[in-house]
C-alpha cells in the first residue's frame, strides 16, 4: 500500500478516536459568538438566545448523526449488568419540558416596563422556544426587539433573556458582568452594582465600537445567582446600520438598570435549564 | 426575531462540529483542549457572520477554513511556546489503536504547522492541491513543495512503523 495511502488510513482512524462533546462544543461556540458580537448592534441571527442546550432521546445517545459522525451520550445513562442478558430498552432521556411564556407576552412584559407615552414600531418578539436538531434540543429563552421613539427620535433596542451557566460564581457568566477596563474601552463608563438577591448587574454606555464617532451603545446585563443572564441593548439610532437618529439612547442609565433587573426576567431565566458542565 | 436562521444555525454547529472537532484534533497534534478552544472559535466567527454564511454556497467550507487559519494564527501567536516533539496528548480519545494514534499525533508534532496543515488537509480532509492552495493562500506549487516536504519528514519519523499499525 503507498504511504499516501497508509497515512490516509491511519489520520482516519486517529481522528475517528476523537470523541467530541457536541453539547458543550456548541454551547460554547454560540457563547464565543455572543461575546463577539456584545457590540454590535441589533442583531446577529435576530439577537439569537439560544444558550440552553440539552440532550434528547436516544438519537444522541446511540451516536447516529449526519456525516458519519458519532457522538458521547449527550445524557449518559447508567447501565447495569444483569444475567441472564434481557432485552435491555432503549435508553430515553425525557425530552426537557419547554417553559411557557409567550412572545406577546415577552413583548407585552417589555412595553409595559417602558417609558409611557413613546411609541413603540418594528416589534418582534419570542417567547421559550424548542428547536431540535441531530438528536439535541435547544431551548431559547424569550426576547424582544422594538423601536423606541420619542419627539426626538427613534432607538432600537433589545432585551434578551439566556442562561449561560448554572450558577453566578462562573467565569463564562461574569465575564459578561464585568467592566471592560479603561484601556481596552475608554468610551466605555461602566457602573457595576451587587443587587439585594446575588444578581450582579453592569451597565454600559459607551460608543457603538471604539472606532465610531456618534453611534451610541448602551447596554445592562444582569447575571443572577442561577447562572441567568438578562441582556438589555439599546443605540441611538432606530435601525441597525441606519446612521444615528438622536444624540444618545432613549432610556437613561437609571431606566436600563431598573428594566434589566426586573424580577419577572430573573424568573424567566430560572426556567431556562442549566447547561452542562463537565 | 428570526427563528429560522437561529434554527439554521444550531443545526449547521450541531452537524458539523464534530468533524471540526476531529480535525482541529489533528491540527493540534492530539492537543484537545487546544482543539476545543478553535472549535469555539470558529464556531463563534460562524455565528458572527451567520446571515452572510448561511447565504453563501457551502458554510461547511466557510467553518473549515476559519479553523484552519484559526490554528495558522494561534500557531504564530504562541510560536515561542511550541510543545515539545514526542509529547504524548492526553484527552478523551477512545476506540482506536492506542501505539498508532501515539505514533502518529508524535510524527504530526514534529511537522511545522504550515506543514501539518497541508496533511491534514490534503490527506484527512482529502482536499486537493488547488482547494488546500486556496485555503492556505498558498500557490499550488508551494503546496506540492511543502506537501512532499512532510510526506518525507512522516516518513523517516514514522520509518516502517506506520505500516507496522495500520497493518499488524
Amino acid at each position: 500500500m503507498p504511504f499516501e495511502d497508509e497515512l490516509t488510513d491511519a489520520l482516519r482512524s486517529t481522528a475517528d478516536g476523537f470523541q467530541p462533546d457536541l453539547t458543550s462544543l456548541v454551547n460554547a461556540g454560540v457563547r464565543d459568538g455572543r461575546r463577539r458580537s456584545r457590540r454590535r448592534t441589533l442583531g446577529v441571527v435576530g439577537g439569537v438566545a439560544a444558550l440552553a442546550l440539552v440532550g434528547i432521546g436516544g438519537a444522541a445517545a446511540s451516536g447516529v448523526l449526519t456525516g458519519g459522525q458519532t457522538t458521547r451520550s449527550a445524557a449518559p445513562v447508567a447501565r447495569t449488568v444483569t444475567r441472564p442478558p434481557a432485552p435491555v430498552a432503549k435508553p430515553t432521556v425525557a425530552a426537557p419540558v419547554l417553559p411557557k411564556f409567550t412572545a406577546a407576552q415577552t413583548l407585552a412584559a417589555f412595553e409595559g416596563m417602558l417609558p409611557k407615552g413613546d411609541t413603540v414600531t418594528q416589534a418582534q418578539s419570542q417567547g421559550f422556544t424548542l428547536t431540535k436538531s441531530h438528536g439535541l434540543a435547544f431551548i431559547s429563552g424569550p426576547m424582544a426587539s422594538l423601536v423606541l421613539a420619542d419627539g426626538i427620535g427613534g432607538s432600537a433596542m433589545f432585551i434578551t433573556v439566556t442562561r449561560p451557566a448554572g450558577k453566578l460564581d462562573d467565569p463564562s457568566l461574569l465575564d459578561y458582568v464585568a467592566c471592560p477596563g479603561h484601556a481596552v474601552r475608554p468610551d466605555i463608563t461602566c457602573t457595576r452594582t451587587r443587587l439585594a438577591d446575588g444578581s450582579v448587574l453592569a451597565v454600559m454606555q459607551g460608543l457603538e465600537s471604539p472606532h465610531s464617532s456618534t453611534e451610541k451603545d448602551w447596554t445592562a446585563w444582569l447575571a443572577t445567582k442561577d447562572g441567568g443572564l438578562i441582556e438589555l441593548d439599546e443605540t441611538n439610532s432606530a435601525q441597525e446600520k441606519g446612521g444615528v437618529s438622536r444624540p444618545e439612547p432613549i432610556l437613561t442609565k437609571a431606566q436600563l438598570a431598573s428594566i434589566a433587573s426586573d424580577p419577572l426576567w430573573r424568573t424567566l431565566a430560572a426556567k431556562l435549564p442549566a447547561p452542562r458542565v463537565r | 426575531v428570526k427563528q429560522v436562521q437561529e434554527d439554521d444555525y444550531l443545526e449547521f454547529a450541531t452537524a458539523r462540529s464534530g468533524h471540526l472537532y476531529r480535525t482541529a484534533c489533528l491540527l493540534a497534534g492530539g492537543d484537545t483542549h487546544l482543539a476545543e478552544d478553535l472549535v469555539q472559535e470558529t464556531l463563534g466567527r460562524t455565528y458572527v457572520h451567520w446571515r452572510k454564511v448561511s447565504a453563501a454556497d457551502n458554510p461547511a467550507a466557510y467553518a473549515h477554513t476559519v479553523l484552519v487559519r484559526a490554528f495558522l494564527s494561534h500557531r504564530r501567536r504562541r510560536s515561542s511556546d511550541e510543545r515539545p516533539t514526542g509529547w504524548v496528548p492526553d484527552g478523551s480519545a477512545t476506540e482506536s489503536d492506542p501505539a498508532l494514534r501515539v505514533t502518529l499525533l508524535a510524527a504530526l508534532a514534529e511537522l511545522s504547522a504550515r506543514d501539518r496543515a497541508v496533511v491534514v488537509l490534503r490527506y484527512w480532509e482529502d482536499r486537493s492541491v488547488e482547494e488546500t492552495a486556496a485555503l492556505l493562500r498558498l500557490s499550488t506549487g508551494a503546496v506540492r513543495t511543502q506537501s512532499s516536504r512532510a510526506l518525507a519528514r512522516l516518513r523517516t519519523v514514522l520509518g516502517t512503523g506506520l505500516s507496522d499499525v495500520v497493518h499488524p
